[in-house]
């Protein structure tokens, strides 16, 4: 097995006009672990997370993912994402593909995979998610748990180094949030990296093994999530880990 | 379960909806027996058998032969066909341009955004009549004339008496020309399906697939070279033989053309515009190129919403194919509605057909429109 894949960002700032979203941020994102990144509305977090692999343009700073540089040479850039994957808050499937054709459509069009083959490892990946029974629907006659799995598989399918979350529980009912946390548990044992903004504590306290707490675009502590849970040393983080009650 | 209340709205709906019904087949029983009595007291001729009779007028450009001696029967086709001619040509043109348009005016370019924006704007504020009238005079007046006509590599003409091609001469060849093209197809499509499953299977194209695929382009080329090709030449007044395309029909399909296709420009805008942009990003997020995205992801949605307005489109195409009237191109509505009814007289037949072919063709865009929403209907979220 090759060397997990690490993340390492410096002096990240961007500007949305005359506001500064992130404020110069640098950290080194553990390879093969899942980072929880949590922060109240607005600090920065899902504009980060894209910033990671491309989504976002930004306008100073360096990201590197596995020793590659995430540029803005749209070729070198369509290259990379394929080792990084995202899944986001509203889902976001292909409402006139099938759950099965979500799946396959990156690793057949980009590793020219055979249709049988492409949806052989489909399969799998769905039973591994739970909604192999599914396969067939299209994502209109599926439940918010249920798609939010398929964008899990739809990522996996590119068998991608690193992985990214950006909310993915906050559009789901509780129920559905406790499915898809199982898979995101699971996925965490794997040994993927994985970064996750979300506002689950829950999740941070058992899966993780860093978190980072962002505020006003700057990342303003970084702790084991016990030491985080226990005693945060900033008082920003005392009182948003108040205000959202005990995990 | 139906009670008695449901039972008694019922019978008053079904009573108003006879009475409707009726007042109407009334109505049209009275137009007709009036429109018969009028005819008969001016002693004016009703009936189709005009049709069979000489029409005794030549027309400039047709698709089936057409002299003097041919009936009015043959001339309703001849214009029936140059009116398909019009519309079917426009719709592919203006179809391909405004697609061309469309996604251009959503490009990440600001210089290529604004140039389309400002040729949309500009194009689909004027009227169709203005364009048509300009294209007719632009062609007419800054083209030579045939004395001094531009010379297109020696083998194509151009002159205000319109565009000169050379036409291949179907003789005795023909048999041989089609097995040929015949072996050509077939070789090209074995060629297609090996590249695909050797793409499929992510491996190269077999060599035979390569060969294939050059052999039956060298046959094309050998035909193409083979045929018997009649270059227009220039004898008297004007140029004989080959293709002559009426200066009326080329300004005709311009202006059709560049003036739908802004149409059509803005139906694929909006249609873009539709599809979710978290869609888009979740393309680009599994690694997919900008045209992969367009492609896969943003267009076989965008269809929904686009084809329902351009097939209204299409309708307006099929119906302004009958300005050709207007720059004097022998259309069905210039032959058989003008020339035809002022010979003859029998309005009620000609406006009844005229309207007919126009009503069917309309009809069928709108057939097809239906089948294929049925088919892409989604149940959205």
């Amino acid at each position: 097995m090759t060397a997990p894949t690490s993340i390492k960002v410096r002096s990240l700032s961007k500007w949305f006009g005359s506001w500064r979203a992130l404020q110069g941020v640098s950290v080194d994102i553990e390879g093969g672990a899942c980072t929880v990144l949590c922060g109240p509305s607005g600090s920065g977090k899902s504009t980060f997370l894209r910033c990671l692999n491309g989504l976002e343009e930004w306008q100073t700073g360096e990201i590197e993912i596995g020793g590659i540089a995430v540029g803005d040479q749209p070729r070198a850039l369509t290259r990379l994402r394929r080792d990084v994957g995202m899944v986001f808050q509203s889902f976001n499937l292909f409402p006139h593909l099938s759950v099965l054709d979500n799946v396959t459509l990156a690793p057949r069009r980009l590793l020219h995979r055979r249709r049988k083959d492409a949806e052989e490892q489909a399969m799998r990946l769905l039973q591994r998610v739970g909604v192999a029974r599914q396969a067939d629907k299209l994502p209109a006659g599926l439940s918010g748990g249920q798609k939010q799995r398929v964008a899990i598989a739809r990522a996996l399918a590119m068998e991608p180094k690193v992985l990214l979350f950006d909310e993915p529980t906050s559009a789901l009912d509780p129920e559905s949030v406790k499915e898809v946390l199982d898979v995101m548990i699971e996925l965490a044992k794997g040994g993927t990296t994985m970064v996750v903004v979300t506002h689950e504590m829950g999740f941070a306290r058992r899966v993780a093994s860093r978190v980072l707490f962002m505020d006003k675009g700057r990342i303003v502590e970084t702790a084991e999530p016990e030491a985080f849970f226990t005693c945060p040393c900033s008082e920003r983080a005392k009182s948003f880990l108040a205000d959202i009650g005990p995990p | 379960m139906i009670g008695p209340r449901q039972r008694r709205a019922k019978r008053v709906a079904f009573i108003q909806q006879a009475l409707v019904l009726l007042a109407v087949g009334l109505l049209a029983v009275l137009i007709a027996r009036n429109t018969v009595i009028n005819l008969q007291a001016r002693g004016l001729a009703s009936g189709f058998d005009f049709l069979w009779q000489e029409a005794g007028f030549k027309i400039a450009f047709a698709l089936i032969p057409v002299d003097a001696t041919s009936t009015y029967g043959r001339v309703f086709v001849a214009g029936l066909l140059n009116s398909l001619l019009i519309a079917a040509l426009g719709i592919i043109a203006a179809t391909l341009l405004g697609f061309l348009l469309g996604i251009a005016r959503v490009s990440p370019s600001p210089p290529l955004r604004f140039l389309t924006r400002g040729y949309v704007e500009l194009v689909r504020n004027l009227p169709l009549l203005l364009h048509l009238l300009l294209w007719q005079a632009v062609i007419l007046r800054s083209l030579p004339t045939v004395k001094d006509a531009i010379g297109l590599g020696g083998i194509a003409f151009l002159s205000n008496r319109g565009l000169y091609l050379p036409m291949p001469l179907l003789g005795n060849q023909a048999n041989l020309l089609l097995s040929a093209l015949g072996a050509a197809a077939v070789m090209a499509a074995i060629a297609w399906i090996l590249h695909r499953r050797a793409r499929s299977h992510g491996e190269a194209p077999p060599l035979l697939a390569r060969g294939l695929s050059a052999g039956s382009l060298l046959l094309l080329v050998l035909v193409l070279i083979g045929l018997d090709w009649q270059v227009p030449q220039l004898s008297g007044f004007d140029y004989r033989g080959g293709l002559k395309l009426m200066p009326e029909f080329v300004s005709l399909i311009a202006a059709l053309t560049l003036y739908n296709a802004a149409f059509i420009a803005e139906i694929v805008r909006a249609g873009i515009q539709s599809v979710d942009k978290g869609q888009r990003e979740a393309a680009a997020a599994l690694g997919l190129s900008s045209r992969q995205i367009l492609r896969l992801v943003i267009v076989p949605p965008a269809l929904r919403v686009i084809v329902p307005p351009i097939a209204n489109q299409y309708t307006h195409i099929i119906k302004a194919s009958s300005l050709a009237t207007v720059v004097g191109f022998p259309d069905l509505v210039n032959v058989f509605l003008g020339t035809s009814l002022n010979q003859t007289g029998r309005a009620v037949e000609i406006v009844a057909m005229t309207a007919a072919v126009y009503l069917v063709l309309c009809a069928a865009v709108a057939l097809a429109t239906e089948a294929f929403n049925r088919r892409v209907a989604l149940v959205e979220r």
